[in-house]
């Protein structure tokens, strides 16, 4: 199953906030916590990624430092800051009320089918 | 691996040739490509294989670069209040560096009464404000430019325009009233000469309240606002250009430049619309 591109697209913030809420992470670590959170169903662009996490840096919702990886390789790190974990709680709820609204919606037809 | 280092040197040049001057990007895109090529070695995949999935997912640098370009914008346009305060506090800086060169403040000391002192500074303030409005109107055009700005600008675009509107038209009613009270006081009888000063001032009074009046929320037709906004442009360019207000105690020029921006803003600043443009979100769905 392919996602539809726009549903691809409304769920890239909450996603990136999401993931960047359980702690400071990187592009490609970003893009690999989410095939395995969709098991593979939702595909990004890998190099996408990178003007969603600069727009969200540019907004207010993230910051970024360079730092280095294991191997000493640098790094562009990202984290939460407080407006960011706002709009998560807020959209968070948004998407709580669609899905629990499509799945009455679903239930209903259901069992009237 | 100096094969692999000569790969990402080559795909590191075409990704720099779309990306002129973001450095930075570059580095990140690179570090990306990187990881990937790191991830799959460990998993028993080959360098040269790695390195093609790596930058076969990363995408076309050029779609890439077009992406940042739809949601990146320069610095001054991340901040530009920072810019807009920072030019009008650099404009009061030199207003008062040159009063002083010119020995004004001791002048008006002498010719003295407080009235005339409020009159100065508050006119003062209540232009500075205007043409602050006015770099406000220039950013909210400048924004809008091709583009939805995203809801948090325009929300900052009318915060802003709204609060400078009060600061000059308070400042402007106050000034007028101080430079009225002292005249009256010194020529009696004569409050209102018909001076360039005075016309000049009062053309901006009446701009300042406009500028106010069109965004109450009393206003809601928005043609009776966009006639509003021409009004208040138009009165002070009656000012400046019949030659009625030429005088250096006016910078009409200046003020009526100020004005035409900001009625134009605020004439094209619609009313919040109750759901947020989803154009103003990068989008990272694959083609």
């Amino acid at each position: 199953m392919k996602l539809a591109k726009d549903l691809v697209a409304a769920s890239t913030v909450p996603l990136v906030l999401a993931i960047l809420a359980d702690g400071e992470s990187y592009g490609y670590a970003i893009i690999q916590r989410v095939r395995e959170l969709s098991d593979g169903e939702i595909e990004w662009t890998d190099g996408m990624l990178y003007p969603v996490l600069h727009w969200l840096e540019e907004n207010g919702q993230v910051k970024a430092r360079w730092g280095e990886s294991d191997t000493g390789r640098k790094r562009r790190y990202y984290s939460l800051k407080a407006e960011g974990k706002k709009y998560l709680a807020d959209h968070k709820a948004q998407w709580l009320a669609v899905h629990e609204t499509l799945r009455r919606a679903w239930r209903i037809k259901h069992a009237g089918a | 691996m100096p094969e692999l280092e000569t790969k990402i040197t080559a795909w590191r040049k075409r990704l720099s040739a779309e990306f002129s001057g973001q450095t930075e990007t570059v580095r990140e895109l690179e570090a990306h490509l990187r990881d990937h090529i790191e991830a799959q070695c460990r998993r028993g995949m080959t360098v040269d294989d790695a390195f093609a999935q790596g930058v076969a997912q990363i995408g076309q640098p050029r779609a890439i670069a077009r992406e940042f370009k739809r949601v990146e914008r320069p610095w001054f346009a991340v901040r530009p209040l920072v810019v807009i305060y920072g030019l009008v506090g650099m404009l009061l800086a030199v207003i008062f560096a040159l009063a002083m060169w010119e020995g004004y403040f001791f002048r008006v000391g002498l010719l003295g009464g407080g009235y005339f002192r409020v009159y100065i500074l508050t006119t003062l303030s209540g232009y500075l404000a205007l043409i602050a409005a006015g770099l406000v109107g220039a950013w909210t055009i400048a924004s809008g430019w091709g583009r939805r700005p995203p809801e948090r600008e325009l929300h900052a675009q009318r915060r802003e325009m709204f609060r400078l509107a009060v600061a000059s038209s308070v400042l402007m009613t106050l000034g007028t009233a101080a430079g009225r009270t002292y005249a009256l006081n010194v020529f009696p009888y004569r409050a209102w000469s018909w001076a360039p000063a005075e016309l000049g001032e009062f053309s901006v009074l009446l701009a300042s309240w406009l500028l106010l009046l069109v965004q109450l929320r009393v206003i809601v037709d928005s043609r009776v606002r966009e006639g509003l906004a021409l009004l208040g442009a138009a009165i002070v360019g009656v000012a400046l250009f019949s030659g009625m207000a030429s005088t250096a105690a006016v910078p009409i020029g200046w003020l009526w430049i100020a004005t035409v921006l900001s009625q134009a803003a605020v004439a094209l600043l619609r009313r919040p619309s109750e759901c947020p443009s989803a154009e103003e979100k990068p989008n990272i769905a694959t083609e």
